[in-house]
């Protein structure tokens, strides 16, 4: 009643103002002088108020004693104006460098950028506009302070690694991520190639991302929020306006790097070397390597130049129309990207659909979905392991005296040579024929869908409902056909492995905000979740075809293996919010969130996981009126308890036996230790941040300062290997990451039109094991109390004895040895966590004209470079060597820190490659900066535009990966430290390429 | 502030409501628990299969127990260079065989251990068998005590491979070193079995392996009632290993009893390798290296076509490594035989057809014909012409000259050569050098070199001079990562 009354009073003090009213226009301009469709425009402490059309003009009706108009747009610095007695009101919009005001997405809602106590990291979709970057996770590479993203596989469509304040867990450091809603997977889906999920999203979809690095903004998951949260949230429509967008670029891909191997000439003059050295006969080595002194008893043949591709071509086209009324809206975009690796057959293609819906039923009921349909198809190369058959080993050790290919263009068998030599060099595997004929293609359909229906009863409270789906079926196909010889035996062997993985999550909440007295602003939300992932695999591999043309598995005569399982866990939570403000100055939150596992055993499932946080804004107070150059002033406080449950098996609390090994086809059932005490890891998470604007913004960071201990560790604790077990999951051990991260935006020059703005962000990361289970010291030579997770453990590479030419190393008591050493002579070499890493990035703009330059970088680091097993023998191995060998020790007095050539490498009894523990030769620092983009992109002008009545027209030209500074001895730094992290393995890892690419993007 | 209020009251309830959130299940559909699983003798001899299975990894007999006696011994040397056994052809520092844990690649090149094994994973899975198997005899009870039985052989085998791998045989210690290997006779369970535990004595070993052989051998079937003979144990098998274990312990006696015993059990009998039955233009001999079971074996590892992925054929079965591409399309032949082994063959000696020269100074076997496709073949364990010649060695060792002499004689006529008429220490190094050629590429040269304190002379090719019996290196090192777990154990000497 009381509300109808107010109404009533309203409109009749409307009715009456409006009496006496005059009208105000004008334009609105940005820096450049462009005109600025859409800006809202209100007459401040009214509701009236109105948008600027196509031209960026607007007409309103002001009180007679005019007042101010408030002039805001996203992107833009909101500016006020007084009206005084102007009718016509120009006004030039300033962009905005920090807008304090700018909503981020948070857990269940959202929140002024302001009002944030917690650390969040936002990256929006102009930094991911018109880049060829597969998926959104590369994009985020090097934007944001504490997120490390490294690529996993350079492999077009491949996965990444990203890691939110270093290497909290040992068993699994994947953020959750967070897309529309649905929490989808971001392991591996497919058995084929290096394949990425997240790549179903497709980046240019994306308005913003949002990245919850601390307690207080990621308790509200709880169970899963240790490693930080990712929340993606795609593009909308907008009402009252129907854009559509076309875009298309093209350009190609080529290697960073490639190893340096010898020639023919080259290997067959060490290889006589070592085949003397070690007292054989030469014959032998001629006869495989060919007489390096008779040219005419070898072919060159450069397997590096057969197998990579140096303009490897990319394409995307993508199109996209939204639009609606203030009732419905809609986004539906539509793209098809096509991306070829630097070696072979490597490729990748993604079709991708997506519509996004908001119907808004009335004022109190609004409902939306968002929904992307995509298709993945990669053609995959074996990588991360010393294989045969992996191009980025066999490439490089292929010997350069043996063709690939016959003279009448058949596929030669390898090594040509040998019938005469018994030498069965790479298992006579022809890498470009395996990398040519063997068929390693992966199929993922995926669809990312969620439903929202949000209920407003009155306006301080909130009902959200959410149900969302993760859905991929994948297909993965090996053909390995009898024309290789290798296969041959087996006439042909094709595996099939379907994969089904349904993973949904639903939620509901009810929110309440009131301000109260009007300086007391208090918020509750109160919810529940429920999620479920099941796994489902089938594979069947068949052998035996009656040609080679025929690849299904009804053709194979022999029926070889099958296989198949089934997996799923759920969890389900409730979780409670409450946020106070005093004044928009001092800030209080705390979230309570209570989540049960089936992962864990009947006592342990629950976990209750919590946060507080505060800040206050020391800029509103009054003492700080006087100091004029500060725009903002902001501590920010938090701590809380965090939880992980990922990285281990489904079942790992169940005592149970599981079907395995047969003999003489009765089937065999093998134990599996289980711990029923298994819980939660558990991260203590503190955080203390800082946020300083000046001058206006031109200058704006944060800085903050974290700490995470996470004990409880998941991991796999290792039994004494007489028990008959390796090893059982159990909840041991403390991993502290500790760090400062700064953010640093600055608008370093602004001058008629023309702007150089910088990001730069840096994090400086200390990780540290702090307990270890039984209170040891040591696990293995894996883990050291005191230690970083990840480090190099071996012995340091002391040179060549310049008197016999053979590798010394310095055992832990500083000793000269050629070898034999135990663990006991073994001490850390170094990490492979990096110490600081970052990005740096600038965009200079002049009118329509924008370069954007960006570098990436990982400092303090080590990397053991697997590849030099193979490459750096000095010839005492039938694998081509890196050229770089050729500075071997010859003769008594060389000076080098090549080792002799020996035939075998077993010199004295010791090799001269394995010295007992890890190898300090392979170790290299793999610090790295890379210029991983650069951008020019040119926007034709409003006046050019209105002519050819287009809303914008863009083309832009890109180099991605363009230059890397590093001392690595490897190909890439990047996919290496990576690699050495996540324990994959070092040997032939896909190296990221470089990419150059130009388009076009249109909207009208 | 009501409304605040109201809402935490019904946070509370949605908070208590799950306490304990037991509506969460796990729902496994892939395992069960063990009172299902060891419910019944089904269950059991599902856990026996595991440990049959768990003896034909390739790091075991599948390939590297076979061969790798070989390599640090006298009989094989690399072959072409594959990375493997470079370091064991010279009895590299820490190049061994490791069968007490779950091994790295011992070297670092090209050998993939496929599955987590060791013998001690045999062995506790043979010990659940032992322990349920008896509490189960009123279901079955002949079939509850095969099942003990083979599981007693297993774990007897398995020991005896860690105490002939890790330790001195009793009576042969160098410098008194009498450390065994660590012993289970009960299963693990669970974590809290996995206790840490210090080496027994070596002849504790001897003595525990003595005893489930005596066991099997009371419980094990004879052949004649097994079906599955040779590929599952029987008491011959049994009686057999005993032998070999007393051949090593140096109680000949005992050893010719459980030999003679042995022989008389089975129906394995010795190959006339003189003639060519079928006409094939190769001898018998030859032509039983062809077939599914050697008709010597006693006791034979069955391998299935599902035992493998798809690359353990080419990359680690016995016929890929002992053949090259000219004996087998694409096998690695990573040894061959060393010249002194080929100059030991006297002429006429039909062993020697299985040396095939494919290239100047490279012989190589034909002994692993990988018969059954894609390289695969069984693996016979222990064969009569190995009990023969513990019957012959044992009985030379007892003074019974004579009947050595008679076995030896039988089993040189059945390779095609003469008698011959040795006495003293020139019969027992005739009987020696017949097991170093019979048995090459079954894992025994090693072995035999070391239970009698014999020097390794190594082939010149290798350029390792000769390896002294109390050279350190003949007893297999601890891994580092398992001693640092296990730190109340010893590693062998100067390790």
């Amino acid at each position: 009643m009381k509300r109808i009354l107010l109404l009533s009073l309203f409109s009749f003090v409307v009715a009456f103002v409006a009496t006496a009213q005059r009208t105000v226009s004008g334009t609105v301009t940005d820096e450049s002088g462009e005109t600025v469709p859409g800006v809202n425009v209100v007459l401040k402490g009214t509701t009236t108020g109105t948008t600027t059309d196509l031209d960026g003009k607007y007409r309103l009706s002001v009180p007679e004693e005019g007042g101010t108009l408030v002039f805001s747009f996203i992107g833009l610095a909101t500016q006020e104006v007084e009206i005084g007695a102007r009718s016509v009101i120009e006004v030039r919009m300033g962009s905005d460098v920090q807008q304090l005001t700018e909503v981020v997405v948070i857990g269940y809602g959202s929140e002024m950028k302001r009002d944030i106590t917690g650390s969040i990291s936002n990256v929006g979709s102009e930094e991911l506009q018109n880049i060829p970057s597969q998926s959104f996770d590369r994009a985020l590479q090097g934007r944001a302070a504490g997120v490390q993203v490294q690529a996993a596989s350079g492999a077009p469509g491949g996965a990444l690694n990203v890691q939110i304040r270093g290497i909290g867990s040992l068993s699994d450091n994947q953020p959750l991520y967070i897309v529309d809603g649905v929490q989808v997977r971001s392991n591996e889906i497919a058995g084929q190639g290096s394949n990425n999920p997240l790549a179903a999203i497709n980046p240019q979809d994306i308005e913003s991302i949002e990245i919850l690095k601390d307690a207080a903004a990621a308790a509200i998951y709880g169970a899963q929020s240790a490693n930080g949260v990712v929340i993606v949230t795609t593009k909308r429509g907008k009402a009252n306006t129907t854009d559509v967008e076309l875009s298309y670029q093209f350009g190609y891909t080529a290697p960073v790097k490639l190893y340096d191997v010898m020639s023919a000439q080259e290997l067959a003059e060490i290889k006589r070397e070592s085949y003397i050295n070690a007292g054989l006969s030469t014959d032998i080595s001629d006869a495989i390597f060919g007489n390096p002194e008779d040219p005419s008893s070898f072919t060159p043949y450069d397997w590096v130049d057969a197998m990579f591709n140096d303009s490897a071509p990319l394409s995307s086209i993508q199109a996209k129309v939204s639009g609606g009324s203030e009732q419905t809206r809609f986004m539906i975009s539509i793209s098809d990207e096509k991306q070829d690796g630097q070696i072979l057959k490597s490729t990748w293609n993604r079709k991708n659909f997506r519509m996004n819906l908001d119907h808004k039923a009335s004022d109190k009921l609004k409902f939306s979905t968002s929904m992307g349909l995509t298709t993945q198809r990669i053609f995959g190369s074996i990588t991360n392991g010393n294989f045969v058959n992996s191009p980025f080993v066999a490439t490089y050790a292929a010997q350069p005296n043996s063709p690939a290919y016959t003279a009448d263009g058949e596929f030669e068998f390898y090594p040509a040579h040998f019938p005469n030599t018994s030498a069965g060099h790479l298992f006579n595997y022809n890498i470009v024929q395996g990398v040519f004929e063997e068929r390693r293609e992966a199929f993922a359909r995926q669809a990312i869908a969620s439903a929202q229906v949000v209920y407003t009863p009155i306006e301080q409270i909130t009902v959200t409902i959410l149900g969302g789906a993760d859905v991929a079926n994948t297909e993965s196909i090996n053909e390995r056909p009898p024309t290789i010889p290798a296969f041959a035996a087996l006439n042909g062997q094709v595996l099939s492995d379907n994969r089904a993985i349904l993973n949904w999550n639903s939620s509901a909440t009810i929110g309440y905000s009131e301000t109260f007295a009007d300086d007391h602003s208090v918020s509750v939300l109160l919810g529940a979740e429920l999620k479920e992932e099941t796994f489902k695999q089938t594979s069947a591999t068949g052998r035996n075809f009656p040609n080679p043309a025929l690849r299904l598995l009804n053709d194979a005569a022999t029926p070889f293996a099958v296989g198949g399982t089934y997996t799923e866990w759920q969890r389900a939570g409730a979780f409670v919010r409450a946020s106070y403000n005093f004044k928009q100055k001092l800030y209080a939150n705390g979230t309570f969130r209570r989540d049960g596992h089936s992962r864990f055993g009947a006592q342990n499932r629950v976990g209750d996981f919590w946060s507080v946080g505060a800040s206050y804004r020391i800029i509103e107070e009054s003492f700080m009126q006087g100091v004029g150059f500060l725009e903002d002033l902001k501590l920010r406080f938090s701590y809380g308890v965090l939880g992980n449950a990922n990285g281990i098996g489904n079942y790992e609390a169940i005592s149970s036996f599981q079907g395995s090994r047969q003999y003489l086809g009765g089937a065999g059932q093998e134990l599996t230790l289980a711990n029923d005490q298994l819980t939660w890891e558990e991260s203590k998470q503190t955080n203390i941040g800082l946020d300083l604007g000046f001058f206006k913004n031109r200058i704006s960071t944060s800085i903050d300062f974290f700490r995470n201990d996470t004990g409880n560790q998941l991991f796999s604790v290792p039994l004494t290997d007489d028990s008959g077990f390796g090893n059982i999951t159990s909840n041991v051990g403390e991993i502290r990451n500790q760090g400062i991260e700064i953010e640093l935006n600055t608008v370093n020059l602004d001058i008629s039109g023309f702007k150089w703005t910088s990001s730069f962000n840096i994090t400086f990361l200390e990780n540290e094991v702090l307990s270890l289970p039984n209170d040891q010291d040591t696990i293995g030579t894996s883990l050291i109390v005191g230690q970083p997770v990840n480090f190099l453990w071996g012995v340091d590479y002391a040179g060549v004895n310049p008197a016999n030419g053979r590798p010394m190393w310095i055992n832990r008591a500083g000793e000269y040895i050629y070898g034999g050493a135990s663990v006991n002579d073994g001490y850390i070499l170094g990490s492979q966590i990096p110490t600081t890493f970052g990005g740096f990035a600038n965009t200079f703009s002049y009118k329509g004209l924008a370069l954007d330059v960006m570098f990436q970088y990982q400092l303090g680091a080590d990397a053991f470079n697997s590849d030099l097993y193979n490459l750096a023998y000095s010839g005492s191995t039938s694998d081509n060597q890196l050229r770089s060998e050729l500075d071997r020790w010859q003769q008594p007095g060389d000076v080098t820190n090549v080792p002799i050539a020996y035939e075998g490498g077993s010199v004295g009894g010791f090799d001269t490659q394995f010295p007992g523990q890890g190898n300090g030769r392979y170790v290299s620092d793999a610090s790295y900066i890379r210029l991983k983009q650069i951008s020019l992109s040119y926007n034709l002008p409003q006046t050019v535009l209105d002519v050819i009545k287009m809303k914008s027209v863009r083309v832009f030209a890109n180099a991605t990966n363009l230059v890397t500074w590093t001392n690595y001895t490897g190909v890439d730094p990047e996919v290496v430290l990576n690699n050495n992290q996540t324990g994959a393995s070092a040997y032939g890892v896909y190296p990221v390429g470089k990419q150059f690419t130009a388009g076009i993007n249109v909207k009208f | 502030m009501k409304k605040i209020l109201y809402s935490l009251i019904a946070g509370s309830l949605l908070f208590s409501s799950c306490e304990d959130m037991d509506f969460i299940q796990p729902d496994p559909q892939d395992r069960i628990t063990i009172d299902i699983a060891l419910g019944d003798l089904n269950g059991v001899e599902a856990v026996l299969n595991s440990a049959y299975n768990r003896l034909i990894n390739q790091n075991y007999y599948g390939q590297r127990m076979m061969i790798a006696p070989d390599v640090l011994a006298d009989n094989l040397v690399v072959g072409n260079n594959t990375g493997r056994y470079l370091g064991e052809q010279v009895n590299q520092v820490r190049s061994h065989i490791s069968i007490w844990d779950d091994p790295a690649n011992p070297n670092g090149a090209g050998f993939s251990v496929r599955s987590s094994y060791s013998a001690y994973r045999a062995i506790n899975d043979a010990n659940i068998v032992i322990a349920y198997a008896a509490e189960l005899s009123s279901e079955d009870a002949d079939r509850a005590a095969s099942l003990e039985g083979q599981a007693k052989f297993i774990r007897a085998l398995s020991y005896h491979d860690l105490l002939r791998v890790y330790s001195y045989e009793p009576g042969r210690e160098v410098s008194g070193w009498d450390a065994g290997v660590v012993m289970r006779t009960e299963p693990v369970l669970g974590a809290s079995g996995a206790d840490l535990r210090e080496r027994g004595t070596n002849l504790e070993g001897y003595q525990q392996v003595e005893s489930d052989l005596l066991s099997a051998i009371s419980l094990l079937p004879n052949e004649a009632d097994v079906a599955e003979a040779p590929n599952r144990l029987t008491k011959a098998a049994a009686q057999a290993l005993l032998a070999r274990v007393y051949l090593y312990w140096g109680r000949y006696g005992d050893a010719l009893t459980q030999a003679q015993a042995a022989l008389a059990g089975t129906s394995a009998s010795l190959i006339d390798g003189t003639v060519d039955t079928d006409g094939n233009g190769t001898d018998d001999y030859y032509d039983s290296w062809a077939e599914v079971n050697h008709p010597e074996s006693i006791f034979e590892l069955a391998i299935s076509i599902v035992d493998w992925n798809s690359v353990d054929g080419v990359n680690a079965s016995m016929c890929s490594i002992t053949n090259t591409n000219a004996g087998y399309a694409g096998a690695i032949g990573a040894v061959r035989a060393s010249a002194e082994l080929i100059a030991a063959h006297e002429a006429g000696d039909v062993r020697a057809n299985l040396w095939v020269q494919t290239s100047t100074n490279f012989y190589e076997s034909r002994k692993w014909r990988g018969e059954l496709g894609d390289y695969r073949e069984n693996i016979p364990l222990i064969r009569y012409s190995e009990v023969l010649l513990t019957a012959a060695e044992a009985k030379a060792r007892t003074s019974d000259t004579a009947g050595a002499l008679s076995d030896l004689n039988t089993f040189r006529a059945s390779r095609g050569l003469a008698a011959v008429n040795e006495s003293g220490d020139a019969l027992i190094n005739a009987i020696l050098k017949e097991r170093r050629l019979e048995l090459v590429t079954e894992g025994h040269r090693f072995f035999d070199l070391k239970r009698l304190g014999m020097n390794i002379v190594k082939p010149a090719s290798t350029g390792a001079g000769t390896i002294n019996s109390s050279d350190f290196r003949i007893l297999a090192p601890l891994n580092p990562d398992y001693l640092s777990i296990n730190d109340v154990v010893s590693d062998n000497p100067e390790y």
